[in-house]
């Protein structure tokens, strides 16, 4: 535990002069830019009728992007680092790992961060991965405006703490000129932004999900016909092909060996 | 939260489209959770047996709020619509031996289906409750005429088999299902007192598959039109009935006399003879097995027991409804039946349908098929006449055009205001302009964060802010926890407002009952 403290005191320590040079650059690295404009180009719109309008990105549209511009393991951690403003030339081992636990762990945080234009984007990330927070956290707490405000006042949102902790570890004396990551605009352009990477995915194994209201249901034709029936209406939809798992013919067999459990 | 990976693993997901059914649970009805639990338990058994003829079952998923979630059940597409659809588009097909082979075929196989569901491997049976040419899904395909699969399980009921073969089952589902197609018992139960054990057996379901079959008959004899025709005769004999039966005034139970009419007319007809024809049999089967008030001693005596009618006496003849087995066994031999193509094909037009029954002249009463299709008195004790509990969750709203049409005038002229009349200047805010572009939707749904409707209504900028953040507070009154949307105090429910369009009316969010209703100026948009 006190070599991780260590080890985090030293990547956030050089991050510090890091983030110093990253704020100063009055332009963002054209790899930031191009992954965002990928992002934005690949978003789809849920055409379901309770969050119509609402966008989402597919989830195999990073990998496309990923695939698209990097062959191998390395060229995708490079990928990462250079959004993330990294030089290239000499990746220390920390920019490798945090490169690793963002393809492996931490993809939709990485992206939402992208998407809300983070601008301590290489920071944040380091905290996440310092922290542990993987995209099986997300969502993150939604809070309201005025809720928020207290949250911050008091240090209670998880991501104010996580930089708190760190600044406390690295002293006063660095935190003098660095900027915050964690705020409210970012927190609630976070907050905001996150539904848009957590568009379900609709599977023949899990008939028991549960979806918040505003996650986007990931439907992306609507054919104006519908059939009432005595129990309910009948839409047809086209689900986005990225958001279903076909296992038709595994349930069968699954089911055929086990019994069906359905939590009510 | 969400098992959701972005590192997408190629293999697993086609790039092709996923078109699917995606069916919205009514709320407003009783205990939606529960209902659709059993719904789902049994469309997900049901999928193991890998029938052919049932619609698969994709998969099921909630939204919203905890308290009164949205439910859909996802389901495969069927691009053929449903039976009533295949009838009216293949109406002007010849009728081939292909054809006639292939209806058979279709409905052995529903019938084969119908038997498994019914007697399930592992114990637990289930019925369907509400067949009809609606639940009845078309699968065209490019070889041929496609594909028929029973959808809409909606009304499952689970049965167990032990009990099942000698009363019945409790019938736990609500009676949403359609009368039409329901055999004579079921409507006598929802005649009995509330409070009285209902049962359903699955000969619901065989009496539903005789009324089907006998319009798919009617429909390959004759035409659509006729088919339309002989739907539309439902001046009974002792009053106009719209179900395959009738019930007398004095609680006898027999054939509705205009189904006994067609089916003894088209039974006199060459190309509908039993023995001879396919269509013949399967007529037959119909008039012997299916549409039979009379139910098999072992499940109808516990049955009939159950809801104290009372069976007159019966000779050693008498028919009981086939189950879905005998009805499987039946068509069955039909299906294999026929060597001689003439037994398939038509060749030759059919006589004319039968003339339509008018009034209610005795002689066209039901014929002596009465005997043992002899009814089920029922005694008048154990008929209610009390109102039925009122549960305001339970209510429907509907739209009362109408009603208002006439309203509007007398009021404009009393205060001189055409409650029509449209503001002359709306003040609206971006968000409340988005809303009024898309409220024409059917599907219409908005969300407001609680913070701009309260600040837009207080500095009274926007003038639909105003109504809606009224419509906020009229329901705290009404429900405590909305309390803090007015007030403002934390919590979860001080963020954000939903209102979704559900016919002619706005819903809060988690509310069941309408908090605005979308008035349409004559000839003119709404808002």
């Amino acid at each position: 535990m006190e070599s991780d403290n260590t080890h985090a005191i030293a990547m956030m320590s050089r991050d510090v002069s890091e983030s110093a040079s990253e704020d100063s650059s009055e332009s963002e690295p054209d790899a930031f830019e191009s992954l965002y404009e990928r992002l934005q180009y690949s978003m789809s719109t849920s055409v379901f009728e309770r969050t119509q309008g609402s966008r989402f990105l597919p989830r195999d549209a990073f990998e496309k992007v990923l695939s698209s511009t990097a062959a191998g393991p390395s060229d995708r951690r490079n990928f990462v680092l250079e959004v993330m403003g990294v030089e290239l030339s000499r990746p220390s081992e920390d920019d490798r790992a945090l490169a690793d636990y963002i393809l492996d762990s931490a993809r939709k945080v990485f992206l939402v961060a992208v998407d809300i234009e983070l601008e301590q984007l290489h920071a944040a990330m380091k905290l996440f991965k310092i922290s542990q927070y993987k995209d099986e956290d997300l969502p993150v707490e939604e809070y309201s405006r005025t809720r928020l405000k207290v949250a911050l006042r008091q240090n209670h949102h998880p991501f104010q703490r996580m930089e708190t902790v760190q600044r406390k570890l690295r002293g006063q004396d660095e935190e003098k000129n660095r900027r915050r990551i964690w705020s409210l605009p970012t927190i609630a352009r976070f907050q905001d932004s996150q539904w848009i990477f957590l568009a379900p995915t609709m599977s023949t194994l899990d008939l028991n999900s549960n979806f918040d209201h505003r996650c986007p249901i990931p439907f992306i034709t609507k054919d104006s016909r519908q059939s009432s029936g005595s129990y309910g209406i009948v839409y047809k939809y086209t689900i986005h092909h990225a958001h279903f798992k076909n296992t038709f013919h595994q349930v069968i067999q699954i089911m055929a060996h086990a019994g069906l459990g359905f939590a009510g | 939260m969400l098992d959701l990976d972005l590192r997408a693993d190629e293999s697993q997901y086609e790039p092709e489209p996923y078109v699917v059914a995606v069916k919205a649970i009514r709320r407003g009805r009783g205990n939606v959770a529960v209902d659709v639990k059993r719904e789902v338990n049994a469309l997900a058994k049901i999928n193991q047996l890998g029938e052919e003829h049932i619609v698969r079952f994709i998969t099921y998923f909630r939204r919203g709020g905890q308290e009164y979630p949205d439910h859909y059940v996802l389901l495969e597409w069927a691009d053929g619509g449903n039976l009533n659809d295949f009838w009216k588009q293949a109406s002007k097909r010849e009728r081939t031996a292909s054809l006639v082979k292939w209806v058979v075929k279709q409905l052995h196989g529903i019938a084969k289906a119908l038997s498994t569901v019914h007697c399930m491997p592992d114990g637990v049976s289930y019925s369907h409750g509400d067949l009809k040419p609606g639940n009845i899904l078309w699968f065209p395909d490019s070889g041929g005429y496609g594909v028929f699969k029973i959808g809409d399980w909606g009304g499952v009921q689970s049965h167990n088999q032990e009990t099942t073969l000698l009363e019945g089952h409790e019938d736990s589902t609500p009676p949403y299902s359609t009368m039409r197609y329901g055999p004579p018992e079921y409507a006598l139960q929802l005649r009995l007192p509330k409070a009285t054990r209902r049962v359903r057996s699955h000969l619901h379901d065989t009496w539903s598959m005789g009324c089907i079959i006998l319009e798919f008959v009617i429909w390959l004899l004759y035409d659509y039109g006729e088919l339309r025709e002989f739907n539309a005769s439902y001046q009974g004999y002792f009053g106009p009935s719209d179900q395959f039966y009738e019930i007398s005034r004095e609680r006898v139970v027999s054939i509705h006399r205009v189904v006994e009419h067609w089916m003894e007319h088209m039974s006199q007809d060459d190309l509908c003879r039993s023995g001879e024809t396919a269509l013949g049999d399967v007529l037959y089967v119909v008039r012997t097995g299916l549409l039979v008030v009379e139910l098999p001693k072992d499940e109808g005596l516990k049955f009939q027991a159950a809801v104290r009618l009372y069976s007159s006496t019966h000779d050693a003849k008498q028919r009981t409804r086939f189950r879905a087995k005998e009805l499987e066994t039946e068509l069955l031999r039909i299906a294999q039946g026929g060597v001689s193509e003439n037994y398939w094909a038509q060749g030759q037009k059919s006589t004319l349908t039968p003339e339509e029954l008018m009034g209610s002249s005795q002689s066209l009463g039901p014929t002596g098929r009465t005997a043992h299709l002899a009814g089920l008195p029922v005694p008048s004790d154990i008929i209610d006449y009390t109102h039925p509990s009122l549960d305001p969750e339970d209510w429907t709203f509907e739209p009362e055009n109408d009603f208002a049409t006439t309203l509007s005038p007398r009021l404009g002229s009393i205060t001189g205001i055409s409650p029509h009349q449209t503001p002359s200047s709306t003040r609206l805010c971006d968000r409340c302009r988005d809303f009024e572009k898309r409220l024409l939707d059917a599907n219409f749904a908005i969300i407001y964060t609680t913070q701009t409707l309260r600040m837009n209504a207080r500095a009274g900028t926007c003038d639909m802010c105003c109504m809606l953040w009224r419509s906020c507070f009229d329901i705290a009154i009404g429900w405590s926890k909305y309390q803090q949307i007015w007030d403002g105090r934390g919590g979860a429910w001080d963020k954000s407002v939903s209102f979704e369009r559900a016919g002619s009316f706005l819903r809060m969010s988690d509310t069941k009952c309408p908090v605005l209703t979308i008035l349409r100026s004559n000839g003119k948009s709404p808002l």
